[in-house]
């Protein structure tokens, strides 16, 4: 079995357990029993097989078709200016919802997408193809690293006032998919306290990033107020010991734990699941670095590479900061649990790139068997 | 082209980097886990939600039932209403709200919230209204509760009170049958231990967590409500007419031994000495004791009637044997003791001796018996024994002891003299003159509807059925006289006696006790009634036969009257 393959099980595995854990954790208190096919057909039951259909057209993805040229420029190229219409696009009324007190929704006649979902997997893509494209200049600062910081920092700037997490995970991923394409370790030193101004303005411009980062570095503080979310989270953790309530028998998913099915799913699965269910969701993501590691090291593609270790790096680094928030390792972000928390269009893009993943390990394996280097771009 | 494979390791390597970042952060994560499940800090359980909640099931105390299932005594569950001051913002506006609300005094209110402002439960009332109930339950107050509570209440007031007793504030009983019956009446509360939401509404309840409540049992009595209130109604216009010092009547159904009513009334009266008092009536009627078998009195010559057969079955005299009672002069007894009659009849037989209440002639057939027949008639009959009628507080009476009985004794006691006895060993001991001589069980709890099981054959059939008769002629012939009733044939004896100093230094010349003991109707007794009329006024009224004995003859007529005896004169008469 190829490495690829592997990757696309596991990315089931969890939007399975996804499916399951959303549905037990959206459970409510209801007179009217639920019927079989309200069951089969819920929401989370019906995106995941989308997802897996998403998944599905990734792996057959034809690759070359991320490079074709538009007026010069490559489609991965395009997608940054239709990315930033659409981040700014949650402006304009009529097609902006505002939830939760951000605009970070974009509603076409009821299909509604976070458009900083979007702009997160065009940046890994049009990076790569900088990083591929001018690996020659990227020791360079001014022809390399300069000319991509200042539109990833352009494009992160306008996702940040919306949503810090996203445009600092965006940023993060951008900056080590740069590094890997070559730019030198003292310019990226140099560019740091730039990012960290960066950060702490924005953390400082906004009352709430700073009552989380209050409520991270003592959440007794307040308990009922700022510290609520992160004790709730601690609680649902710590309650039901090593073996778990069992599926279903959380208690703290009935509105003691806010967004129970999206960012905190983790800690529902902690309470229901136990040691042995957080285990595993642990073992899925790292399997599925590990494999997307024997991934990259089967391509000789550096485009390629580059999009797999960004697609690999987004959704590690996404998990990892998920669960350092919900265990209070880390103060709270916006940043769901890749393939499990409860998603729309996030389950599809994430499922359609974990696709690419195996369109790359496929087409690295029909290329060391059979020679055909037609997928291949023209640079290579 | 040499700068692709520098690439390439320089990527693997950076992937290397991330895998390795991410899987500490994994790890982190994961050990941060099970450190919580394993050893959960003690901050974060103290000021975790409660996901759950204890609802105290309240057991209800068990109803005392009179005969016929009426509520003599019955619990119900209430409410009080508690605030929570650390939840209030402002106490002023909220006791003025609440006070509008449940028409409270809002200024109690806040000052109740503001004496104790760093509690959590400050209670506001005791026991609130239904209406008050609904209104709060309506209202989405977060620092107003209400809490259940039993409460007790007593439907026929003052008429069962003494008998009854009470309650106190934890509903265990303090007196009367709600104390003696305590352990039947009482339940043991549960507990129910639910799940909630966030909302407080209830997602589940673990079986293992509920603890069933377990209601008190009923207890039936055999007093009747109606009976209980006729008896309390005649005594107390009787103990008001002639302005004594109180009252007692049992009313019994001698074929069953049941007490159908049985009643107490104290009458204090300003200026007399040596009132009888009950310090316990005053603080609460509920409270005082029954001194229908708790206080003892002399009863005069209601206790003929017991010598009267006994002397009679023991073949000491014949019913119509002439005796030797005076003519005009007290009779001296062979001790040399003066015995007076209220008239002279003349020698007169044994029988008159009993229908016209003769001292003398009580007093010489006495002296014809020993001192141990005499005892043994006494306590034959059931005095000097408690009925154990089950509750508190009741007393054997008072015999002379053998050591002390002298001849002087002897002629005292054949006239109810220097003997203390119940209202309730009185009527079960005229109960063997009811019946066919045998002293049924006394009961106060309707265990079953069978009768009682007999104590003890006091006399024969023949002597009980004998005396019985001449009792009859009592209640024609003699001091029974007033007491006639107009609709049933009554037997029965009245008794005036002296009233004892408390010092012991005698008696009072001019206090008695007046008592009327009678039963009817004469050819099927179906209920006997006592009344003792404590110390009543002389200038009013004093002898038994004109202060107790209407008030006897007024229980029994409305007594059977309701128990829809036919009345048997009319149908004497009817039958004419």
């Amino acid at each position: 079995m190829r490495a690829g393959q592997g990757v696309v099980i596991l990315s089931v595995m969890l939007l399975m357990l996804g499916v399951v854990m959303v549905n037990s954790a959206g459970l409510s208190v209801s007179s009217e029993p639920l019927t079989l096919k309200q069951m089969i057909l819920s929401r989370p039951a019906l995106l995941a097989v989308l997802a897996i259909g998403a998944m599905w057209v990734g792996s057959r993805f034809p690759l070359r078709f991320l490079q074709v040229k538009i007026a010069g420029l490559p489609i991965v190229f395009w997608v940054i200016p239709v990315a930033l219409l659409l981040l700014l696009a949650v402006y304009v009324p009529g097609i902006g919802k505002r939830v939760n007190a951000a605009n970070r929704w974009l509603d076409f006649g009821g299909f509604a997408f976070q458009p900083s979902e979007v702009a997160k997997w065009s940046m890994i893509a049009a990076i790569a193809w900088w990083g591929s494209e001018y690996s020659k200049n990227m020791a360079s600062f001014k022809k390399g690293l300069l000319p991509a910081v200042l539109v990833v920092g352009f494009i992160c700037g306008v996702i940040a006032a919306e949503d810090l997490g996203t445009a600092v995970l965006i940023f993060i991923t951008a900056c080590i998919l740069l590094f890997a394409a070559g730019c030198k370790t003292i310019h990226f030193i140099s560019l740091f306290p730039f990012g960290i101004a960066a950060l702490v303005g924005a953390i400082m411009a906004s009352s709430y990033r700073i009552d989380r980062l209050k409520a991270f570095i003592d959440p007794y503080d307040d308990p009922g107020g700022v510290g609520y979310h992160i004790l709730q989270s601690l609680t649902a953790i710590s309650s039901g010991g090593l073996t778990g309530l069992g599926l279903g028998h959380g208690v703290h998913k009935f509105g003691y734990l806010p967004e129970d099915t999206t960012d905190f799913i983790f800690s529902i699965i902690c309470e229901e699941l136990g040691a042995a269910g957080a285990g595993a969701v642990l073992c899925l993501y790292a399997g599925l670095l590990v494999l997307s590691f024997s991934v990259i090291r089967n391509c000789k593609d550096s485009f390629l590479r580059l999009l797999v270790l960004g697609i690999a790096t987004t959704i590690g680094l996404q998990a990892s900061i998920n669960i350092l928030v919900v265990t209070s390792l880390a103060p709270t972000k916006g940043i769901a649990l890749p393939l499990l928390s409860n998603g729309g269009t996030g389950w599809l893009l994430t499922a359609f790139c974990v696709g690419l993943i195996n369109a790359v390990d496929r087409a690295s394996f029909a290329n060391t068997t059979t020679s055909v280097e037609q997928w291949q771009p023209s640079h290579a | 082209m040499n700068k692709q494979p520098a690439m390439q390791s320089r990527i693997l390597w950076v992937m290397t980097l991330v895998c390795g970042i991410v899987f500490l952060a994994l790890c982190a994560g994961f050990y941060r886990v099970i450190s919580l499940k394993i050893d959960t800090p003690i901050e974060l359980i103290s000021v975790a939600t409660p996901t759950n909640s204890t609802i105290p099931q309240i057991a209800t105390r068990g109803s005392l039932l009179d005969r016929r299932g009426r509520i003599l005594a019955g619990s119900r569950v209430g409410y009080k209403l508690f605030v929570d001051p650390s939840l209030v913002d402002d106490s002023e506006e909220l006791a003025f709200e609440l006070g509008e609300k449940l028409r409270l005094p809002p200024a109690d209110i806040e000052r109740k919230i503001l004496e104790r402002a760093d509690s959590k439960y400050v209670v506001i009332d005791d026991l609130l209204e239904q209406w008050q109930v609904d209104l709060i339950r309506d209202s989405s107050y977060k620092c107003v509760g209400l809490e259940p509570r039993l409460v007790r209440s007593y439907p026929h007031g003052n008429s069962v009170a003494s008998l009854v007793g009470l309650v106190g504030t934890e509903h265990s009983g303090l007196a009367g049958l709600e104390h003696s019956l305590n352990n039947s009446l009482g339940g043991t509360s549960g507990t129910l231990v639910r799940l909630r939401d966030i909302r407080k509404q209830t997602l589940w309840v673990d079986p293992k967590n509920y603890k069933p409540k377990n209601n008190g049992d009923d207890v039936h009595l055999t007093i009747d409500v109606v009976i209980q209130e006729i008896a309390t109604k005649h005594l107390q216009a009787a103990v008001l007419h002639c302005n004594a010092g109180g009252g007692r009547v049992v009313v019994l159904d001698p074929k069953t031994g049941d007490i159908l009513a049985m009643t107490d009334i104290l009458n204090p009266r300003e200026n007399w000495t040596q009132e009888v008092s009950d310090p316990l009536r005053e603080i609460d009627p509920r409270l005082g004791r029954n001194r229908c078998l708790t206080d003892p009195y002399e009863p005069g010559s209601t206790f003929k009637p017991f010598i009267w057969a006994a002397a009679t079955e023991l073949g000491k005299v014949s019913v119509n044997e002439v005796l030797p009672t005076p003519s005009g002069n007290p009779y001296l007894t062979s001790s040399g003791r003066t015995i007076r009659d209220a008239h002279y009849y003349g020698p007169s037989t044994w029988r008159k001796v009993l229908i016209k209440s003769l001292n003398s002639g009580m007093a010489i057939v006495a002296e014809r018996l020993t001192n141990a027949e005499m005892q043994k008639a006494i306590t034959g009959f059931g005095f000097g024994s408690p009925t154990y009628l089950g509750l508190a507080g009741e007393t054997r009476g008072l015999i002379t002891s053998k050591k002390n009985w002298t001849s002087y004794t002897q002629a005292s006691v054949a006239m109810g003299q220097e003997i203390g006895v119940t209202a309730v060993q009185m009527a079960q001991g005229f109960c063997a003159f009811a019946r066919d001589g045998s002293l049924p069980q006394l009961r106060l709890i309707a265990t079953s509807k069978n009768a009682a099981p007999i104590v003890r054959q006091a006399i024969t059939p023949e002597i009980a059925k004998t005396t019985r008769t001449i009792m009859g002629e009592v209640m024609t012939e003699g001091t029974g006289k007033n007491s006639q009733s107009d609709l049933y044939t009554l037997f029965g004896k009245s008794g005036t006696a002296q009233l004892p100093k408390a010092d012991g230094s005698g008696y009072f010349e001019d206090r008695y006790t007046a008592s009327f003991i009678a039963g009817a109707p004469l050819d099927n007794p179906t209920v006997v009634v006592i009344c003792v009329i404590d110390d009543p006024d002389r200038k009013i009224a004093h002898y038994g036969g004109e202060v107790a004995g209407p008030v006897v003859r007024d229980i029994i007529d409305d007594t059977l009257e309701y128990l829809g005896v036919p009345p048997t004169k009319l149908q004497v008469a009817n039958e004419h």
